[in-house]
């Protein structure tokens, strides 16, 4: 079994959001439309504690996972690493591809009113409007497809 | 089981608590300044070897000791650590992970940032070490604290 790990430096949307094209549950042959991302997003985008990691679903004998690190990223990989190890796991099993977030404000404000209740559809909508915008961004991690992406 | 102290950067709370849970630094007396900085990991670990799991060696339970430094967002990197290795499906159980660093006080902290964070070596190695005699016992007290909790986990994992 193959485990990919999607994960990005802010709330973990832009990793969800390139798992799910992964998972071909978002399209990623044609550009979908902000409804349809704001819709996913809808589904999936859970309150949970920032650094927890979310299996979103296997395909072809591969789980996907996404989380968003904040300022953690790159010492979280390591340490998962780490304890890949101290567990005996075979370590060219895992795959961690760093995403990044999109540049416009529009996400920035997505992302802050995310876990603000009663704001959270204003968000989902900011950061699907901004995720649109720049979906190649996704797209292009999905095309680093080799062990550290 | 895995004991393992974290810290910011796992060059000063996590290595003196460590030193002291396999005794290699006096639960008894303050240590000198000398015997701090003879550690041969204190203050030493690089800002790009931070989330790297070090060693340290075997306790009188025969358990593994290792230092751990999950860098400014603690709480974060350990719950990702955490629920990753719960996603895959591995037993968190074993791991008994103690946080350090509010065991050390200010002077501990600021030599420690001087010196790996700044560079400022020859003046922030001595204050941290200083910062850590300082307030010695508070650090020998979380350790013992350590040690009770690990005996008794391995108590009750034997039926005892």
């Amino acid at each position: 079994m193959k485990h990919r790990v999607y994960y990005d430096s802010g709330t973990g949307v832009a990793a969800l959001l390139a798992a799910a094209i992964r998972l071909k549950k978002l399209r990623g042959d044609v550009l979908p439309s902000v409804e349809t991302v704001a819709a996913f997003l809808r589904d999936h985008d859970k309150v949970r504690p920032k650094g927890d990691v979310h299996l979103l679903g296997e395909l072809r004998g591969e789980r996907i996972y996404w989380c968003g690190l904040g300022r953690s990223a790159t010492i979280a990989v390591r340490t998962w690493r780490h304890f890949l190890h101290l567990y005996e796991e075979r370590q060219e099993d895992y795959f961690f591809y760093q995403v990044p977030s999109p540049k416009k404000r529009r996400w920035k404000r997505g992302e802050r009113l995310l876990n603000k209740p009663g704001q959270r559809e204003k968000a989902r909508q900011y950061l699907a409007e901004a995720a649109v915008k720049e979906y190649a961004l996704f797209l292009t991690v999905l095309m680093t497809d080799w062990q550290e992406g | 089981m895995h004991v393992i102290y974290y810290c910011y950067g796992s060059a000063h709370s996590s290595v003196a608590s460590a030193a002291i849970h396999l005794g290699r630094l006096p639960s008894d007396r303050v240590p000198t300044q000398e015997e701090v900085l003879r550690l041969t990991d204190f203050d030493q670990v690089e800002s790009w070897q931070i989330g790297t799991l070090f060693f340290k060696g075997h306790d009188e339970f025969d358990n593994p000791v290792y230092t751990l430094g999950l860098g400014p967002e603690q709480a974060v990197a350990k719950q990702a650590l955490l629920s990753f290795l719960d996603r895959l499906g591995l037993d968190t159980g074993n791991l008994f992970l103690n946080h350090a660093l509010p065991h050390i006080n200010r002077y501990a902290k600021a030599g420690g940032a001087l010196s790996r964070r700044y560079g400022l070596v020859k003046w922030g190695r001595p204050l941290s070490a200083y910062g850590i005699r300082r307030d010695y016992f508070k650090l020998v007290e979380f350790v013992q604290g350590v040690k009770v909790e690990e005996s008794r986990r391995m108590m009750h994992k034997h039926g005892g």
